[in-house]
């Protein structure tokens, strides 16, 4: 009895498997048809035209802080680097110590400023405001104990400009990344609220097996999350490294933050699909904000749980939109099973597969059919994923690391998968 | 028996998938080593081809060289001669120009304008839309440009547009300026820059007639051009636009002010705006007045900078500031108020414009 019982469960969750491999390839296709439907490559380049004309609306970059190490410095640094026509820097410094605030003040040359920080959203009190006495306009507002909400709403409320942008910390982007951003916004300003931009990293010229591993990753996810969603109406979720534009208005309406930019910009998404109007968010598949290339394994685990946490606070968020769990469409239920479910399901039947089978309980071809169901389909969807985004480029890539790349598939599901299983469902 | 049916299964689903994926693969690296090649290749010629153009428009006539360079590679040569769009204008723009006629290159991209494929469609009106600012292309490929105009591709539309501003007579400016006030906000902006060299001429009818209309946006659309133009242009009845029921159209109206020539009734409207009710149109109507230096307005300036609105005192501030030397006296008076938004301002302004005036 126990055996039959397991050879029909096993029998089950490969056709599970074998569903959703069928699935994640038609995402993969969708995605790759909707980017080469959106960016064929312009030939025109319009930022030179962009940067001088006094109708691009102006735009304030709000970043929060909470350390003064390297990496904080150097990524507020790129941020005055930005190049727009009119634009404003506001750091909102959360819990910052004398020596702390010494090492901003020296580093940008801020002086106190008397800059008006009220606003239409509820926040608590900013401690005191600087400003940098460099030629770049940049306003750094202390604030203690705050929060994440609390000190990106400051943020919001010190912003003179009618569109905000934030950057992912952790991501590079170029220079003029806001130039790039902002056309969607151009197009309809009435109806694109928000725009969220991202590319994949250039794939280093040589690189290790975790490094493709995470090149493999980001491919799934750039064609999956990002542009198959974007095919849809506002059904985008944010991917890690990704820049985003929002209109401040759009933000007031919405009450503000509630925790990062991801859940706001699926707060607004939540609106915009209830509203009889026609907003919608707008994605741009540019380089605009991407993580770096990777060639650690830590780096690689890093990266996915921290995705994984944010995917599951998000989701956590939708639960208390009007629309529930699916306010903002298929997408976010899809990952979460994608990314916890599936992983859950596929190492149970690997345990089961393999206790059955040493018991005598499972056959070898039921075996077999767990491994292709699972590993198998997984260097499809990761072959076709490399394949797809190929196709969707407007410039083709290096044939060695295209090679390299789709045969990393390989590999990847014999083993690293097994061990992926584990990191997306431990906590 | 289950089992066996659903093992075929898989295996019949993973083949086909991996085989179509296997396909695309190979297309995939097939199309990358090609590109590669034609990567390296371009980066071998491009410096030889832009060399050999530059002496042929010096005044070499040996075509030669040149022809060579096309049988290698007819894209790069044609890559070549873009690159000096922004750079050669009159004779030397007709020689290249006349160039894409010898090479036979003209006829090639007029055939490329009928192909599905967007990019190379892209490519080919944007070559023509250089090449047509010259008589006998535009005799080639003139009668493209009707399709072009109404492409189903805005980038294609774009490129039409540019084909007229520098090849059409003034009429089809007019009409393109007349349409494009219905475009979009980013194409409006990308063909402002395009229109700016015919803003003198467009004055003198179609912004006049685009000022004068019913429609709002039009005429908001219009203003935009103007201020972002910042050209001396002639605008009559501006003052009617100062007061116009459309605060928007207010706003820009304030905002061109500066740059064109003033009647004293419009004088008299930026004062009128400036002692009006709505804050934001008197904080425009403060710059104005400091732009053009009205000092028949300081009184209004300064009770401005008496109104307890914190934007407004300091652009009233600013704007006195900038009227030497009856701005400052007013300012010296007002450092004293007892309203500390209003000494504030003024102390600000008196102190930026005398550290001003020293250097």
């Amino acid at each position: 009895m126990a055996a039959i019982s397991m050879t029909i469960l096993l029998q089950v969750l490969s056709l599970v498997f074998l569903a959703c491999g069928v699935a994640a390839v038609y995402v993969l296709w969708k995605g790759s048809a909707h980017l080469r439907k959106i960016a064929p490559g312009s030939l025109r380049d319009d930022t030179q035209i962009l940067l001088k004309s006094p109708r691009v609306p102006a735009v304030s970059v709000i970043a929060v802080a909470r350390d003064t190490s390297p990496e904080t410095l150097g990524f507020v640094r790129r941020l005055l680097d930005l190049v727009f026509g009119h634009h404003e820097l506001i750091v909102v410094l959360e819990d910052a110590d004398l020596a702390e605030l010494d090492v901003w003040t020296k580093e940008f040359s801020l002086v106190p400023s008397h800059h008006s920080v009220m606003g239409e959203l509820k926040t608590s009190r900013v401690e005191a405001a600087y400003e940098s006495t460099l030629p770049l306009s940049m306003l750094v507002l202390m604030k203690n104990g705050a929060g994440d909400a609390d000190a990106w709403n400051t943020g919001v409320n010190a912003a003179s400009s009618p569109v905000l942008a934030f950057f992912d910390p952790r991501s590079e982007f170029l220079a003029d990344s806001l130039l790039r951003l902002i056309r969607p916004m151009l197009d309809e300003p009435e109806l694109v609220y928000a725009v969220c931009g991202t590319a994949l990293a250039p794939i280093p010229a040589a690189d290790k097996l975790p490094g493709s591993f995470a090149g493999l990753e980001a491919m799934r996810a750039w064609l999956g999350r990002c542009a198959a969603f974007a095919a849809e109406k506002n059904m985008m979720a944010p991917v890690p490294g990704s820049a985003m534009l929002v209109r401040r208005d759009a933000i007031i309406a919405a009450g503000g933050f509630t925790a990062g930019p991801m859940e706001l910009f699926l707060t607004l998404e939540d609106r915009a699909r209830r509203s009889p109007k026609e907003y919608r968010a707008e994605f741009v598949a540019d380089a605009v904000g991407y993580l770096p290339p990777t060639g650690s394994m830590s780096e690689v685990r890093a990266r996915l749980k921290r995705d994984q946490r944010s995917i599951f606070g998000a989701l956590r968020l939708c639960k208390k939109m009007a629309g529930g769990r699916f306010s903002v469409g298929w997408g976010l239920p899809g990952i979460a099973f994608y990314r916890f479910w599936r992983p859950l399901l596929e190492t149970l039947a690997y345990v089961l597969a393999i206790v059955g089978m040493v018991l005598g309980w499972v056959s070898l071809k039921v075996g077999l059919l767990v491994l292709l169901t699972t590993a198998g389909m997984g260097m499809v969807v990761s072959m076709m994923s490399v394949v797809l985004c190929e196709l969707a480029a407007s410039q083709s890539s290096d044939p060695a690391r295209l090679s390299r790349l789709f045969w990393a598939a390989i590999p990847e599901n014999l083993g690293y998968r097994q061990l992926r299983n584990l990191w997306l469902i431990g906590k | 028996m289950i089992t066996d049916l659903e093992l075929a299964l898989t295996g019949v689903v993973l083949a086909a998938l991996l085989a179509g994926c296997l396909m695309q693969f190979l297309v995939t690296m097939t199309r990358a080593k090609r590109a590669r090649a034609r990567a390296k290749l371009s980066i071998e010629l491009q410096p030889q081809i832009r060399e050999e153009l530059a002496n042929f428009l010096a005044g070499a006539n040996n075509l030669s060289t040149i022809q060579d360079f096309v049988k290698r590679s007819r894209g790069d040569v044609a890559d070549a001669m873009l690159s000096f769009q922004a750079t050669v204008r009159g004779g030397a723009r007709d020689r290249i120009c006349q160039l894409s006629i010898d090479l036979s290159l003209i006829d090639e991209w007029c055939e490329d304008t009928r192909r599905k494929d967007i990019a190379r469609r892209r490519t080919a009106f944007e070559r023509l839309a250089f090449v047509c600012a010259y008589e006998p292309c535009r005799r080639i490929g003139g009668g493209l440009l009707e399709t072009a105009l109404n492409d189903t591709d805005a980038e294609v539309r774009f490129h039409a547009w540019r084909w007229l501003v520098k090849s059409g007579t003034i009429n089809d400016i007019e009409k393109m300026f007349e349409a494009a006030l219905s475009q979009s906000l980013l194409v409006r902006i990308l063909l402002t820059e395009e229109l700016r060299r015919h803003a003198m001429r467009l004055c003198e009818r179609a912004v006049v007639w685009a000022l004068q209309s019913n429609e709002s946006s039009q005429v908001l659309a219009a203003l935009e051009m103007l201020v972002t133009w910042e050209r001396a242009v002639p605008i009559p009845d501006l003052s009617r636009l100062i007061e116009h029921n459309d605060r928007r159209i207010r706003i820009q109206a304030l905002r061109l002010a500066p740059l064109v020539p003033l009647e004293k009734q419009d004088h008299a409207a930026i004062v009128r705006v400036l002692t009006g009710e709505d804050a934001e149109l008197a904080v425009e109507a403060a710059r104005t007045v400091g732009q053009i230096r009205l000092q028949a307005a300081c009184a209004d300036l300064a009770r401005c900078l008496r109104s307890g609105d914190a934007l407004l005192a300091r652009t009233a501030a600013e704007a006195l500031a900038q009227m030497p030397p009856i701005g400052w006296t007013t300012l010296e008076e007002m450092v004293s108020s007892t309203d500390a938004i209003t000494a504030g301002a003024a102390g600000e302004a008196l102190d930026r414009a005398q550290r001003k005036a020293k250097v």
